[in-house]
């Protein structure tokens, strides 16, 4: 495995279910999730015995545009999930070297040139920033990758390896995908896309206070 | 969810009145919606069926306060269709207790008239019996008859909740008939009634969303502490985005313990429409820095937490300086209490000329009213020698500040102070460029990483709830609010006006996190207020074991932030225990209140006026941070704050380049600034 010194996390579409059989865990997601065979993805928020063995990093074999797998000794069963909200998410790592990815993989894998990554931190409490350029040679037959997750998806830059789990004190950009601009590539098959995202002091822009305080 | 008020009584008339009087003042206004919990009784017509009421009628029973408030103990209500006069009982017959599936550790409870329970549950259990002959009987209805705390019960409906306990052998399904409910009862305590405001809504002044959204002054925001209504604000986020997880994984609305708990008691009047987070933490830091003068800042830092601070304008000691820049020698980054040092790229200075300036404060909201020049009239100080180089003239800026016409000198003063903080923050200003490779080792201890100075809060206050005395110990209760106290700690208790309660305790017990006791002799009963009653507590510091392992256990009333390892300099501490406890430690967390460290000496607890200054090492170089610069042919020298950072990758590599801006900021000036007589 070829690694990185950072990584940086996407969040994908919200998860439909996680059952693993034997060591297999098969990930279903509510919509097209964008990755590829030889993706580093992380699960995260699943509860119960099942659920609380899967939330790290894994990486991903693709076995349709809405499902993928990872390999995962523990019980057998289907990973439990909140109540009323969804907690569970998955989330892939754009910094993963396309090494990783196998042959036929790499056509339609992401990744992100090294020079493309900026970050803009300035004063007390406001919105930094943070922006990269993703590539994907080949654009799959289903969608577009930037089309694949969620509008303001979690964004996050960690100083970690390629692989292993996101400990704290790691990250150094938590926040959101604020724009997303795109072109196509000069062979005309793929996409360069242009991400920018804001770090999470944006969200004190996007809550609007309701009720009454008063306090004597 | 708004703040909850304590209830004495609920009373309805055959007319469907309710009236309702409260253990301590209520904040509600005729038109008000508001919401009664764990209200029991009502007979045909329960009490809680009414939820959300609209305010009627208010009792002034008290005092008028500042021409805005008042006082008042007692409202009241009306029940459509209620034609059944009644009392509220605050008890519950129970008509079943059995143990809950196959479980032997939870009970379900039910009672024959519904309970209502909706939050704060606190209630007893009372004349549980036991029918036949049981093994250990004693112990067996001691765990049943006895108060339950709100975190072991979980509500089913109006009429059952089933309650964790400890495992015991008669609690299954097939032995239940060893427990005779025949004079069982649910009884609530005192206090655990209690009314709050439904949603914000006012139905008769318009006020539908936002704070105070009128030009009526009774229904404008009132403030009382900072942490109070920062509490408040999350808590009215929570609302709109308590489903929204995508959202809560960034921001997590439910921690609080990154907010300031300054107790600044101004009687401030908040009036700001419905607004964004942002908007209003700003309006909320405006009206207090003009009122004390002492600078904030928030910010949601990487772990999701709204943190709001108290900043200190004085520069960190250089003991604690957190990064050394040099501009010649190779550097040493590391992490201990030495400065690391490095050589930068790039490292220039510039001078703002454009801070000498002046401000122009309008005196009064009448046309045509006169300009004060607040320099000449009010605070020939204020702009120091620091903003004017070289006798060079001043530039004119005008401020609208009606509000301070009148003759309100001090006001005038005080706004004109936080402006200046704000506008003209930087006189000199820099930058330099870092490049490190992207190894573990300079990851860590170099390029891309800087030290925070922490300065733990050591002193909190929190209003105190309810404090009464029984058997010679006074037990406070801080609800709804944890107060995060720990046995060995002091508290004053302060604005009592009973006689025999106020004074300088230390915390002997903690039996939930809303509640403490200390030992006091004196009569029972229940201590009467002036005010609002609160508690100042004090960070403790305890050794014990025997040397030379010997630890100081640190605990303290608000979250200190470190992690294990990091670097701790402790002064203050008095005592024969307590001095030899000063000096600098590697502390290991215990957890977010409590940490320990080694020193050796006499054990016992420490007196005095701790101070804790830490130095850890954090993930990025961002701004808030001290840099200490030493480049002479600059003329730069001393600490630097960190006002921005641009960091990014060399093309083809994971080599980073770090741009790291700061300024050096007129703290002499500003010193003045903060010291003047406003």
């Amino acid at each position: 495995m070829a690694t990185a010194p950072f990584q940086l996390w996407i969040d994908g579409p919200t998860v439909a279910t996680a059952v693993r059989v034997g060591s297999t865990v098969t990930i279903t997601t509510a919509s097209s999730h964008g990755i590829s065979t030889g993706a580093y993805v992380e699960l995260g928020g699943f509860l119960g015995t099942v659920g609380t063995s899967l939330n790290s990093v894994w990486q991903a074999t693709v076995t349709s545009g809405t499902s993928f797998t990872v390999t995962s000794a523990g019980s057998a069963g289907t990973a439990a999930t909140a109540a009323g909200i969804t907690t569970e998410y998955f989330a892939y790592d754009l910094l993963n070297p396309l090494v990783n990815y196998s042959g036929t993989a790499r056509d339609t894998a992401l990744y992100v040139p090294l020079d493309s990554l900026t970050m803009s931190f300035s004063g007390d409490g406001e919105v930094a920033t943070i922006n990269f350029t993703v590539v994907q040679d080949d654009t799959p037959s289903s969608t577009p990758w930037w089309l694949t997750f969620p509008d303001q998806s979690r964004l996050r830059l960690v100083k970690a390896d390629t692989g292993s789990a996101p400990a704290a004190g790691q990250t150094i950009f938590r926040g959101i995908v604020q724009g997303i601009s795109a072109r196509m590539t000069g062979s005309g098959q793929g996409s360069i896309a242009d991400i920018s995202g804001d770090d999470v002091n944006a969200l004190l822009d996007r809550v609007i206070i309701y009720g009454t305080v008063r306090l004597n | 969810m708004a703040y909850a008020i304590g209830i004495n009584t609920v009373t309805r008339t055959s007319a469907g009145a309710i009236d309702v009087n409260t253990s301590e003042y209520h904040p509600f206004q005729v038109g008000d919606k508001v919401r009664l919990h764990n209200v029991m009784g009502g007979g045909t017509y329960p009490f809680m069926a009414g939820n959300p009421y609209t305010v009627v009628t208010i009792t002034a029973n008290g005092t008028a306060r500042d021409g805005v408030t008042i006082l008042s103990r007692s409202f009241q209500l009306t029940q459509a269709g209620a034609t059944e006069a009644g009392t509220a009982s605050g008890t519950a017959a129970i008509s079943a207790i059995t143990a809950f599936g196959s479980s032997n550790n939870t009970l379900q409870i039910v009672t024959t008239t519904p309970h209502n329970f909706t939050n704060q549950f606190n209630f007893r259990i009372a004349g549980v019996t036991c029918s036949g002959a049981v093994a250990d009987r004693d112990n067996l209805l001691n765990l049943i008859n006895r108060a339950w705390d709100p975190s072991d019960v979980t509500i089913v409906n109006s009429t059952t909740v089933l309650v964790a306990t400890t495992k015991w052998g008669q609690f299954t399904a097939g032995n239940a008939q060893a427990i005779d409910v025949t004079n069982a009862k649910m009884i609530v305590p005192f206090a655990a009634m209690t009314c709050a405001l439904d949603d914000g809504i006012n139905t008769s002044g318009g006020v539908i969303g936002g704070i105070g959204i009128t030009n009526d002054i009774t229904k404008r925001l009132k403030v009382s502490t900072e942490g109070k209504i920062l509490s408040a604000l999350l808590d009215l986020a929570w609302q709109s985005k308590g489903t929204d997880y995508a959202f809560l994984r960034l921001f997590d609305l439910f921690d609080k313990t990154k907010l300031t708990t300054s107790y600044a008691k101004a009687n401030l009047l908040i009036n700001t429409s419905a607004s964004t987070l942002r908007s209003i933490l700003d309006t909320l830091i405006e009206s207090y820095q003009a009122y004390d003068q002492k600078k904030r800042r928030y910010y949601i830092n990487q772990d999701g937490q709204l943190v709001y601070e108290l900043l200190s304008d004085v520069t960190p000691a250089q003991g604690n300086a957190p990064y050394k820049i040099i501009t010649s020698g190779a550097g040493s980054p590391n992490n201990t209490t030495t400065p690391a040092t490095v050589a930068p790229y790039s490292l220039e200075v510039s001078w703002d000329h454009d801070t000498t300036k002046r401000a122009l404060f309008r005196g009064s909201n009448a046309n045509n009213s006169p300009i004060l020049d607040l320099i000449k009239a009010d605070s020939p100080d204020a702009l120091g020698t620091a903003y004017t180089r070289s006798g060079a003239p001043y530039f004119d800026d005008s401020v609208d500040y009606p509000s301070g016409g009148d003759g309100k000198v001090i006001t005038r003063q005080a706004a004109a102070k936080a402006y200046f903080l704000e506008r003209y923050a930087p006189v000199l200003s820099g930058s330099y460029t870092l490049r490190g490779a992207g190894t573990a080792s300079y990851n860590n201890r170099g390029f891309n990483a800087g030290y925070a100075t922490i300065t733990s809060t050591i002193t909190t206050n929190l209003d105190a709830a309810l404090i009464q005395r029984a058997s010679n110990v006074i037990t406070v209760s801080t609800k709804p609010y944890l107060h995060r106290y720990a046995v060995g700690m002091t508290v004053v208790l302060n604005n009592i006006k009973s006689a025999g309660y106020a004074g300088t305790y230390t915390v002997a017990s903690v039996p939930s996190g809303t509640s403490f006791t200390v030992a006091s002799v004196g009569t029972t009963g229940v201590a009467q207020t002036n005010g609002d009653a609160y508690i100042t507590a004090t960070a403790g510091f305890i050794r014990t074991g025997t040397a030379p392992n010997q630890i100081v256990t640190v605990s303290l009333p608000a979250a200190h932030g470190l992690t294990t390892g990091t670097i701790t300099v402790v002064t203050g501490l008095t005592g024969t225990a307590g001095t030899s406890m000063n000096g600098t430690a590697t502390i290991t967390r215990v957890d977010d209140y409590s940490f320990t460290y080694p020193s050796t000496g006499t054990n016992g607890t420490a007196t005095g006026t701790p101070v804790l200054t830490s130095m850890q090492l954090v993930p990025r170089w961002e701004p808030g941070q001290w840099v200490d610069i030493a480049a002479p042919e600059l003329g730069l020298s001393g600490l630097y704050r960190i006002e921005q950072v641009d960091w990014s990758l060399e093309p083809g590599s994971f080599q980073q380049i770090v741009r790291v801006m700061f300024n050096r900021r007129p703290t002499k000036s500003l010193t003045k600034l903060l010291q003047g007589s406003a």
